[in-house]
């Protein structure tokens, strides 16, 4: 039986996932990856410096949502949400021990022993991969987004199996990890940008008597 | 047919019905309780926003975020973004508290039915 807590949860649920349901978030990560990635790959000497784009997404995902979100379902701005020091100690603890049991086993499924070269080529991709989900990982399980939890995963598996599948490995596995989630990641948010803009028309409201 | 108190025992109604009876009816009423929950994992939205999370028309949702600001617990403010003007709605920190109130006292209700 729903009770009426459930029910409030619920309303409280559905207004959170109001707010990612544009895909804007997916585009501009995912469009940040390719780029990264493939400068990377190609190895230009502007891959390093692609890395300054980052200070550029928050000001054109305010645009794109000043322009077809908010004049569509509205405007919210989150509650930032205050991390327990707790919390943030717990993640840099499980991030290390990811590390070391990721050398420890990678060292013990190949033979090798334990060294700078193992931690450059097998262990830092997926250290990578694993700090880069832990953003996904966030959003999903605020709003239960299933489609987040993919993206962690993505990252999660693709950092650990690249390089163990021989594809890539060390820094080349990250770039192509990047490029190709990035990717994915973009066409989905462009999917779901076109279908939000098409689905929703622009409502003018008068809030006057408020 | 069964009373309440009879399935419960005495006690447990009158504790109950106690409660009940203490319940905020600013924050009980669905509709109100409706923004109140939409605004909790919020800073602030705008009227449009709430409009289409609450499913209220413009006249419903206008009156009832009029009892909530009479009561302290919903802040409106007014701003003009790119020459629009716009009302921005948030949760103040007594319409929090006695959100969280009512939700621990709604909680409570249901451990004792059961």
């Amino acid at each position: 039986m729903m009770t009426r807590i459930d029910r409030l949860n619920d309303v409280e649920l559905r207004a959170m996932r109001a707010t990612v349901r544009d895909g804007i978030a997916e585009m501009l990560l995912g469009g940040l990856l390719l780029v990264l990635g493939v400068l990377n790959l190609i190895g230009t000497p502007f891959g390093a410096l692609a890395i300054l784009l980052v200070f550029g997404l928050a000001p054109l995902g305010n645009w794109l949502k000043r322009r077809y979100v908010h004049p569509r379902i509205g405007y919210a701005k989150r509650l930032q949400s205050q991390q327990p020091i707790r919390r943030t100690m717990i993640a840099v603890i499980t991030a290390l021990l990811v590390l070391v049991g990721t050398l420890l086993v990678l060292a013990w499924s190949f033979g090798r022993p334990v060294g700078g070269g193992l931690l450059v080529s097998h262990a830092v991709p997926a250290l990578w991969g694993c700090i880069m989900a832990i953003g996904p990982s966030i959003v999903a399980r605020r709003c239960r987004l299933v489609r987040w939890y993919v993206v962690a995963a993505l990252f999660a598996i693709g950092g650990i199996l690249l390089p163990i599948l021989g594809v890539a490995t060390g820094y080349d596995a990250i770039s192509l990890e990047s490029a190709s989630v990035g990717g994915l990641a973009l066409l989905y948010g462009i999917g779901l940008f076109v279908t939000f803009v098409r689905t929703h028309a622009v409502e003018e409201v008068s809030d006057a008597a408020v | 047919m069964p009373r309440c108190s009879d399935a419960m025992g005495f006690d447990e109604a009158l504790l109950v019905a106690t409660t009940l009876s203490g319940l905020d009816r600013t924050v009980h009423e669905p509709a109100r309780l409706a923004i109140l929950s939409v605004l909790r994992g919020f800073e602030s939205a705008d009227f449009l926003f709430l409009l289409h999370q609450t499913g209220l028309t413009r006249g419903n949702l206008s009156s009832h975020l009029s009892k909530l600001e009479t009561a302290g617990y919903v802040e409106i403010r007014k701003e003009f973004v790119d020459k629009i003007p716009r009302t921005l709605l948030s949760l103040t920190e007594p319409g929090r508290s006695a959100l969280e109130a009512y939700r621990r006292s709604m909680a409570e209700i249901l451990t004792d039915l059961e």
